[in-house]
């Protein structure tokens, strides 16, 4: 019997152990590949919703990036950069057009190239319904540039990454 | 098959041998599912008639292990992994030139039968080159408005393999 209790005393304290590892010392791949988790989360719609849910969801996809941020989409010519302030207006006014939106990304692929610098490639699937009721399905493979501020990964560059190049 | 035999083959004993044979056919089919026969399903009618939305084949991805792709094969093309991959057929070859002309491909100035094409939209797109180390790829569907279809060059890198059918 105090056989038994010791073996399940130290599986606690072994699985205790095991999550205390995984919540506080977790890899930067792990906290960036959060990141992208929790932007897909927030910018996540299924019908109408309320103006406050989605001023507060632009404000936290808008609290994911850092500074000066820029966007490049070659396929559609575009290549600017948006201050941090404008990303939660443009996200509001983006995320309007669509009654349903679903962002999903896949096979993440990161590279250091100093310790408080990344850049992610990753395939994103873009899936939405406009109000007119067209229906989207998009694939993209994006490189994104985050840097480490504050020991807090934020976005600092989108890039395209043309696949097919007319 | 008797009864007796039938019995243990669909109830073995869990001994070490059979623990042992299940992690070599586990470890076995890893490596023949995740890197030489990557199973994919078909989403969408970019393929179609050749391939329909919904067909389930795999990526062979030995094909081109010797012999480079060549013009008319159907090709897989990755985007940032195996995950999700494009289906399409290569139409022309590095160094070459592309055309449409009210739907039919011309390559090299020269219009090319394609047979696996049922239907066609008049696709106009003007003359470019194939760079180098890039194959020219689209979709067998062409009953669709070319601005909508998904198509172009990209390196001969991003060529995963081949389906299997």
């Amino acid at each position: 019997m105090v056989n038994l209790k010791n073996s399940l005393i130290a599986a606690i304290i072994a699985a205790a152990a095991v999550v205390a590892f995984l919540v506080f010392f977790q890899s930067d791949e792990a906290k960036i590949k959060k990141k992208f988790h929790h932007l897909a989360e927030k910018a996540h719609k299924n019908g109408s919703e309320h103006d406050l849910i989605a001023a507060k969801k632009a404000h936290q996809i808008e609290q994911l990036f850092f500074g000066t941020v820029r966007i490049q989409i070659p396929s559609y010519s575009v290549d600017k950069t948006v201050p941090r302030s404008e990303i939660s207006p443009q996200v509001l006014y983006a995320r309007a057009r669509y009654q349903n939106i679903s962002l999903k990304f896949h096979d993440f692929q990161f590279t250091f190239p100093s310790e408080e610098k990344a850049v992610v490639g990753l395939t994103g699937i873009f899936k939405a319904v406009a109000a007119s009721g067209e229906a989207f399905n998009e694939i993209y493979e994006v490189a994104c540039t985050l840097e480490k501020i504050d020991n807090d990964w934020l976005f600092t560059g989108i890039k395209e990454v043309e696949v097919l190049e007319r | 098959m008797t009864g007796n035999k039938l019995q243990k083959f669909l109830f073995p004993d869990l001994n070490r041998k059979f623990l042992l044979r299940i992690i070599v056919v586990g470890i076995f089919a890893v490596i023949v599912f995740k890197y030489l026969l990557i199973p994919f399903q078909v989403e969408g009618f970019s393929m179609a008639p050749t391939y329909h939305d919904g067909d389930v084949n795999f990526s062979f991805t030995l094909k081109y292990l010797i012999s480079p792709p060549e013009r008319f094969d159907v090709v897989t093309v990755r985007f940032s992994g195996t995950r999700v991959m494009l289906l399409k057929r290569i139409i022309a070859l590095e160094g070459e030139t592309v055309a449409f002309e009210n739907g039919f491909l011309l390559v090299n100035g020269r219009k090319i039968n394609e047979p696996y094409v049922s239907e066609r939209q008049p696709w106009d797109l003007a003359p470019r080159t194939v760079k180098k180390d890039h194959v020219y790829v689209v979709g067998d569907n062409r009953n669709v408005p070319m601005r909508t279809h998904h198509f172009g060059q990209t390196p001969i890198h991003r060529i995963t393999g081949a389906p299997l059918w």
